[in-house]
């Protein structure tokens, strides 16, 4: 093909989109307005998805591990021992609590009750390192595999993980994720199927022209590349479209809501970023739900 | 160059509509396909235009065996192909002169050839004046001779007519009749399919007659 030819084609494909399109007004605004509701309510969901989890992983951070030494350990010992747990792939960061720092958090908690700490005597609380761990490794799996490191250290007394919390916090965490993933797939897969849907209405409504089109000695991608562009324009509208719509749902939601909710609905990338996806995304449906339906609907006649 | 060879087409359940149809017709030649309605003439031009796939036999064009042809083969033999098709069959959502067109627009000729060739064979046929009407709001002789000038835009090597002049008076029936004669003249391979009979008689052609999906007659 030349190049002049391929220019002519591409003109020729466009014209012959943008008349239909205007031909078969009604369906096309229906189509386009269907897309950008599927698309809002997709975005939603991301949006919100990401969101949730960017604060429950803010929770995790509160994963902590705290080995208690044992009270006859040498002081010139938790130096090395510091540096060793630190080593540690999973250790994100050490903090080592002396004796003296303890009761003095103590203290300040018990402010008021002094004759409780008289009765003491000697100071009883132990030293202790608090862990912090990387992200990958702050759940139920994480927490085992360094407290089995730590365990066969020498000097350790007690490990202290708030198991139960760990392990609550690790599940719904998996089930929040899991559960994203199966909405997000089901609402991508409704949202392609609905703009397959609407594509057919209209390449139903030229059922007939198509017909003619291959009797006269058009071929296959001559018929049907005027589809993909009134879908590539469908899903780029109805991106559009449901990039304000979106924007406008979330300007009337953070006049509503309380501030501490809002960074639920946060965009979670820079908007020129989202506009972009968003209508990457938009394009890309509009393409393969024409595909969809020419495959399912335009059967050889 | 048409060649049909043992042809069989049986639509589901009924009758057959085609049995045994072997003849040739040579390049430039102009053939009668006639016999009363419902003989298979329709069905014979779609055997041969590859809208119907014969149930049975070879039909083989160009020296092109069409029963392995796929759908870019299809394509391409009805580039070649002119078929006036007796319901017309013209896009109602576009004018006379954009219908004309299509062919060409499918090929990719060049817009000036493509105005300069739909100018022509529109202002030959008489329809100048309809060029940017849509085919509903004319009339059925206008129609008929819309979807002719369709055909010829291309400058067929073949042309296939079913019952082209169903809707004409009979002095259009005549100048169209001439206009085929022309096509013919210049090298086309010309196959009409009609029942009218005094049409045939005037012109003294090759004649295939069909009925009840047989060939009854052959007349040089
Ligand atoms: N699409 C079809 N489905 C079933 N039967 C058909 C179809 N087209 C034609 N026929 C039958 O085939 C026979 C030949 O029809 P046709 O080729 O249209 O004849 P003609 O053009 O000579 O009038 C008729 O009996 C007709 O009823
Ligand atoms: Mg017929």
């Amino acid at each position: 093909m030349t190049i002049s030819l391929l220019i002519r084609r591409i003109l020729f494909f466009v014209k012959e989109a943008s008349h239909n399109i205007k031909g078969n007004l009604f369906t096309n605004m229906v189509a386009i307005f269907t897309i950008s509701l599927a698309l809002t309510i997709l975005t939603s969901f991301a949006v919100f998805f990401i969101n949730m989890e960017d604060m429950l992983d803010t929770f995790g951070a509160d994963v902590q591990v705290i080995v208690y030494l044992k009270e006859d350990i040498r002081s010139d010992s938790t130096s090395p021992m510091k540096e060793k747990i630190r080593s540690f792939t999973e250790v994100d960061s050490i903090n080592y609590v002396s004796k003296e720092m303890a009761i003095q958090v103590f203290k300040n908690e018990l402010k008021g009750q002094k004759g409780i700490l008289d009765e003491l005597g000697a100071n009883p609380l132990p030293s202790s390192f608090e862990i912090g761990l990387k992200k990958p490794f702050r759940n139920s799996d994480g927490v085992r595999t360094i407290v089995a490191k730590l365990k066969v250290l020498e000097g350790i007394d007690d490990i202290h993980y708030g198991q139960e919390w760990v392990d609550r916090f690790t599940a719904f965490l998996s089930f929040f994720k899991a559960a994203g993933l199966i909405i997000g797939v089901f609402l991508l897969i409704s949202t392609i199927f609905i703009i397959s849907n609407t594509i057919r209405l209209t390449v139903y409504a030229r059922k007939e022209e198509i017909d003619i089109m291959r009797l006269v000695g058009a071929t296959e991608s001559f018929i049907k590349t005027p589809f993909f562009i009134e879908g590539l324009f469908e899903g780029l509208a109805g991106a559009i479209l449901a990039f304000i719509m979106f924007n406008a749902v979330r300007y009337m939601l953070l006049k509503n809501i309380p501030a501490s909710f809002s960074s639920l609905i946060n965009i979670p990338f820079p908007v020129t970023d989202f506009m972009i996806i968003l209508l990457g995304i938009g394009t890309a449906m509009g393409v393969f739900g024409s595909f969809i339906s020419l495959t399912r609907f335009l059967k050889q006649g | 160059m048409i060649q049909l060879y043992h042809v069989y087409k049986n639509y589901n359940g009924s009758s057959p509509a085609l049995t045994d149809i072997s003849f040739v017709v040579e390049k430039g030649e102009f053939v009668f396909l006639t016999g009363p309605s419902g003989a298979g003439k329709t069905t014979l031009l779609k055997l041969i235009f590859c809208s119907e796939k014969p149930t049975g036999g070879q039909i083989i064009i160009d020296g092109k065996n069409t029963s392995r042809f796929g759908t870019r083969e299809i394509a391409e033999l009805r580039r070649k192909i002119g078929f006036i098709f007796q319901d017309f069959k013209l896009l109602s959502n576009k004018t006379v002169y954009k219908n004309v067109a299509l062919p060409l627009d499918i090929i990719g000729h060049r817009p000036r050839e493509i105005k300069k060739k739909v100018s022509y064979v529109l202002s030959y046929l008489g329809l100048q004046h309809r060029a940017n009407y849509k085919p509903l709001s004319i009339s059925g002789g206008e129609q008929q001779r819309a979807s002719i000038a369709r055909a010829l835009v291309k400058e067929p090597t073949i042309l296939l007519a079913d019952e082209p002049t169903g809707n004409l008076d009979p002095a259009l029936t005549n100048s169209i009749m001439e206009l085929f004669l022309d096509i013919n003249a210049k090298g086309t391979t010309v196959v009409i399919a009609t029942h009218d009979s005094s049409l045939i008689k005037k012109l003294n052609k090759r004649t295939i007659t069909l009925e009840g999906g047989k060939v009854i007659q052959e007349k040089e």
